[in-house]
């Protein structure tokens, strides 16, 4: 899909990207499971004290604090983890919005008519392939570039000779040049 | 010879790592949202299971326990162990969602750029998945339409020029500026 012809085709992402990512957010996720039982077990180990009137109001009254105490934990728990997760977003998905940047600001740069560097992602960016094709992409259009100007200087060596057949030759370019453009469309 | 020992200067430059928050904002949101939803689910079930145990505790009239925490231990564990499957279940859904969508968008992005080999520039990108990659590809056929347009530029000059019969001096001087023309072709 990617690359050259000949090599294996460079993956989108690399797989150890992918599970890093997946363990980064399956313990943000187990951290904030263990947050979440670290409240709830502070506030409800708290022993019962007092005769048995004295533990059955105390288990009345639990019941009725029950809301808000699962409440509050499960809001500190979905700050926490929303907020890692958030943080690994950022963080982990720049290896991806990174080299898009990138590419996005050599797009407008060609279209600028900026000479073009070949595109080269730095260590541990993901969807390196789409620079491998970007960069196949101005080298085919080099590539025709400089056989069109081929083809135009060889007609030039003729000049020294005669002025007709001269031009002849380089007329016979431009329609050689012709066709080679008719084929993009 | 003296060697000089002064270090280059660095300037501190701050790196921003969120660059778009389209993008990483959005699968951002899309955990949050996740993980919202089972923090709802997860609050529910438990006021409902513990509030019924704690019930059930106080009008059992033997009070055996030490804390609530005894009473209410292995349905709290069980709904931890459910949220936390339940939660990276999906995260991982949604994480292997996010990959899959840019695979697709950007697959055919590199599509499209590799189709040059067949001389194709105009046929729309329409990488579909995510917006930023659509928009992304819109960027890339903007790219391609100006090459082509370049290029459809310069196979009309070629032709006029070849059928011109314009006089040596003239013709010269338009073969130049012809030639100068296809040098900007992929700068």
């Amino acid at each position: 899909m990617s690359v050259p012809a000949g090599g294996t085709p460079a993956p989108l992402f690399e797989r150890g990207y992918r599970f890093r990512f997946v363990l980064k957010l399956c313990l943000a996720f187990a951290a904030g499971a263990a947050v979440l039982h670290g409240i709830l077990y502070l506030v409800l180990s708290r022993p019962l004290t007092g005769d048995y009137a004295g533990v059955f109001h105390a288990l009345r009254n639990l019941s009725v604090f029950l809301r808000p105490v699962i409440a509050t934990s499960v809001l500190v728990y979905v700050l926490l983890v929303c907020g890692a997760t958030g943080a690994l977003c950022v963080y982990g998905l720049y290896k991806v919005a990174g080299p898009l940047y990138r590419m996005e600001r050599v797009m407008e740069e060609y279209c600028a008519g900026t000479p073009t560097r070949p595109v080269a992602f730095r260590a541990g960016d993901q969807i390196e392939p789409l620079a491998l094709a970007f960069n196949a992409w101005i080298g085919k259009l080099r590539q025709e570039r400089q056989r069109w100007i081929g083809t135009m200087e060889d007609a030039e060596r003729v000049y020294l000779r005669d002025e007709a057949t001269c031009r002849a030759r380089m007329e016979a370019a431009l329609q050689e040049i012709v066709r080679d453009l008719s084929r993009y469309r | 010879m003296k060697l000089s020992t002064a270090r280059p200067e660095r300037k501190f430059r701050r790196k921003i790592r969120y660059i778009n928050p389209r993008f990483q904002g959005g699968a951002a949101l899309a955990f949050a949202a996740m993980i919202v939803a089972g923090g709802i689910l997860f609050g529910g079930l438990v006021y409902r299971d513990l509030g019924r145990a704690v019930w059930a505790a106080a009008m059992q009239g033997h009070y055996l326990m030490e804390n609530p925490y005894e009473i209410v231990r292995d349905a709290l564990l069980w709904h931890l162990a459910g949220l936390s499957a339940t939660v990276t279940c999906l995260g991982v859904i949604v994480f292997l969602f996010l990959v899959r969508a840019i695979r697709r968008g950007i697959g055919r992005v590199i599509e499209m750029l590799l189709a040059v080999e067949g001389g194709d520039l105009s046929t729309p990108t329409d990488a579909r998945g995510l917006t930023e990659l659509a928009r992304f590809g819109e960027r890339v056929d903007a790219a391609r339409a100006h090459t082509l347009s370049r290029i459809v530029a310069l196979r009309e000059e070629a032709a006029s020029l070849a059928a011109s019969g314009l006089p040596p001096e003239e013709f010269r001087s338009r073969w130049d500026g012809f030639k100068r023309k296809i040098r900007m072709v992929a700068p």
